[in-house]
């Protein structure tokens, strides 16, 4: 097969649930890609939901299948690191909402079936950070040391602290006070991202179902890393597709115009409909005209976003897909930080990136 | 390139030629260009330094496009592509209990050996292979969670430091890589066991018993029967994938433990291990 036949089979089987009719011998690249991007566990979930998995060889189905074992443990284990959070935090008193990976697996939404974590993002108010982080490090919770480029980084210009993680289990923390830089200039207004947020189980906080989902399209478009893009756009697609009510539609709208991110939003729910037909209803769409007119926001749709968030792997990336990536790296930094910033900080990365490619990638680790 | 290492394949992507050449020593008719079946794993060690690559080179292995580990001197290559591919074993398959472990098989029988510090472990691998016993495994033992049967694999015994010596001077005629210096486990060196035509007669066995042995100066070869929770214990602890498979490992091992014996062996020498071994189990 070659990289389009293989990045064709993939977007059916992910997005559609259509097992490829191939030979056994094709498998080897579907699943090799598939282990690439962290989806195999999704894929054995979503199969397992339409009563496909009998339809699968053994051989895609024995590694879907042992990635799902890893991930549900994944998953208890999740669980279990945010009951120890909760009552660390209940003790010193501080509210917090549990985001992303972590948050879907507390409300138990679709899409956290087959899911990998590398760690778990928790947000509290921008006054609470110093004290959660001086209570979460009386119970084994450090801070990862960092070079001093990159601990400046964070404690001068991020929306969150360098992460933290457990030294008994090595689970790592990232504490969140804002979804986006400060020096991006587009700081979220938190009290309306958290008004309708979850109580899960009488314990956990999660944000409201709109915001969980207008927040995995910021996390997606407005980043300079989509490595994870695919998993990251599945999520989004399930998020919407397990919630697909008028009301969701109303709030996921009125929110991402209070917040200011419609382009953002047309953006996801346009590449949506690209990777899985997704259905968005007539009235949306119809808010969306000056978003379909822009041709700046269009191209990006068309050549940027959609190769950028495909499969990152070798087996199907061409050099469009390259490109595409590269922009988004650009862009990506050129949303959160403001050009006189951005520049230094770019000069300083590529030094070290050229530095580690000549001396190799870990010769100046301490 | 594809090898066959019996419950796995693996597809070689790029490799430098000494490690090529150690494959073809160590598994011989186990590799072949094509095949019908699809690879488990693409893998490949590759030198991703530009000064390195004349300057202290250094290899990195890959699994895809992802390497678990940091780059390692050249002169271990074939220890780190022997390594990186028990890697890929132990961190992605989660459909049986895998143990850091050695098999032996005789008459049908497997005996796990857990790599316990200070067992001599791979000394024990290479001396019963050579002496009659089939060997299934010198690093891992996979055990099917259903049956609990364990499962052949064709590798190669990886020794350490003196027992290269010791083996080297026990069986003359035995196959090894080169040593490799000064790597994390001291100087190391494969033993080729088996060819692939031999190993293909394996089929999976039952277990009768788990055995942790003790190497010890001065000493007689004393057995001693361990409590079932001990053994239950020290048997989880060398799992690698225990943790992860929850509910279904810890009844595996409990099954196992249940229908199997665990014995403590203290010994100098092998060649009592085995007779005591073969007597006690009637093997």
């Amino acid at each position: 097969m070659n990289k389009q036949e293989i990045y064709t089979h993939i977007e059916k089987l992910v997005f559609h649930n259509d097992i490829p009719n191939i030979e056994l011998k094709q498998w080897e690249d579907i699943i090799h890609v598939l282990r690439e991007v962290n989806l195999l566990a999704a894929c054995y979930y979503r199969l397992e939901d339409e009563n496909k998995l009998t339809l699968l060889p053994f051989f895609a189905l024995k590694h879907m299948k042992s990635a799902a074992v890893y991930s549900l443990r994944q998953s208890e284990q999740v669980t279990f690191e945010c009951k120890l959070l909760q009552e660390i935090l209940n003790t010193a008193n501080i509210s917090s909402v549990f985001l992303k990976g972590a948050g879907y697996t507390l409300r138990k939404s679709k899409n956290s079936q087959g899911r990998v974590y590398s760690d778990i993002d928790l947000l509290v108010a921008k006054d609470d950070i110093s004290n959660a982080e001086k209570a979460l490090g009386k119970h084994a919770w450090c801070t990862k040391k960092l070079s001093e480029y990159d601990n400046n980084y964070y404690r001068e210009w991020s929306h969150e602290i360098p992460p933290m993680f457990n030294i008994h289990r090595g689970t790592v923390l990232d504490l969140h006070h804002n979804i986006l830089l400060p020096i991006s200039g587009r700081e979220v207004n938190v009290e309306l991202l958290t008004k309708n947020s979850q109580n899960i189980d009488n314990t956990y906080t999660v944000l409201g179902y709109a915001a969980t989902v207008l927040h995995s399209i910021v996390h997606l478009i407005i980043n300079e890393d989509v490595s994870n893009g695919y998993r990251d756009i599945l999520d989004i697609i399930t998020l919407i597709e397990e919630n697909d009510t008028p009301e969701f539609w109303q709030e996921i709208t009125s929110l991402s115009s209070k917040l200011g991110f419609n382009n953002e939003l047309y953006l996801a729910l346009s590449l949506s409909e690209k990777y899985a037909n997704l259905t968005v209803p007539n009235n949306i769409l119809l808010s969306f005209e000056e978003q379909k007119n822009n041709r700046k926001l269009n191209f990006l749709l068309n050549h940027v976003y959609y190769f950028a968030l495909q499969p990152h792997s070798p087996a199907v990336q061409t050099f469009k897909h390259n490109v595409a990536i590269s922009i988004v790296y650009i862009l990506g930094h050129l949303q959160k930080m403001p050009l006189k910033i951005l520049i230094p900080h770019l000069l300083t990365k590529s030094f070290f990136s050229i530095r580690d490619q000549i001396f190799g990638k870990h010769h100046f680790d301490k | 390139m594809l090898l066959d290492v019996g419950e796995y394949l693996f597809r070689i992507d790029s490799a430098p030629s000494v490690v090529k050449n150690n494959l073809q020593l160590m598994y011989g008719d186990a590799i072949s260009d094509c095949n019908l079946t699809p690879a488990d794993y693409t893998i490949s060690l590759k030198n991703d330094s530009l000064l390195r690559k004349f300057l202290k080179p250094q290899v990195t292995f890959y699994l895809g496009s992802n390497s678990p580990f940091k780059p390692l001197p050249a002169s271990q290559s074939y220890p780190v592509m022997e390594w990186g591919m028990n890697w890929c074993i132990a961190a992605t398959d989660f459909n049986r209990l895998i143990v850091h472990a050695a098999v032996l098989v005789k008459n049908n029988k497997a005996i796990v050996f857990p790599a316990t510090p200070g067992s001599g472990k791979s000394t024990l691998s290479a001396y019963f292979a050579l002496s009659g016993w089939k060997l299934y495994s010198d690093e891992m033992a996979i055990i099917d969670l259903e049956t609990l049967k364990v499962m052949p694999l064709f590798r190669p015994v990886c020794l350490k430091n003196e027992s290269i010596f010791l083996v080297k001077e026990w069986f003359p005629q035995s196959i090894f890589t080169g040593t490799a210096k000064d790597t994390q486990k001291g100087d190391v060196a494969h033993l080729k066991i088996n060819n692939f035509a031999e190993y293909k007669t394996f089929s999976p066995v039952d277990v009768v018993a788990i055995v942790f042995p003790k190497f010890q100066k001065n000493t007689e070869t004393t057995p001693y029967k361990i409590s079932k929770i001990a053994g239950f214990e020290k048997l989880a602890a060398n799992s690698f994938n225990y943790n992860v498979l929850g509910d279904a490992g810890f009844k595996a091992i409990q099954r196992l433990i249940e229908s199997t014996q665990q014995v403590e062996v203290n010994y100098n020498d092998l060649s009592d291990v085995d007779d005591l071994l073969t007597s006690e189990f009637t093997l």
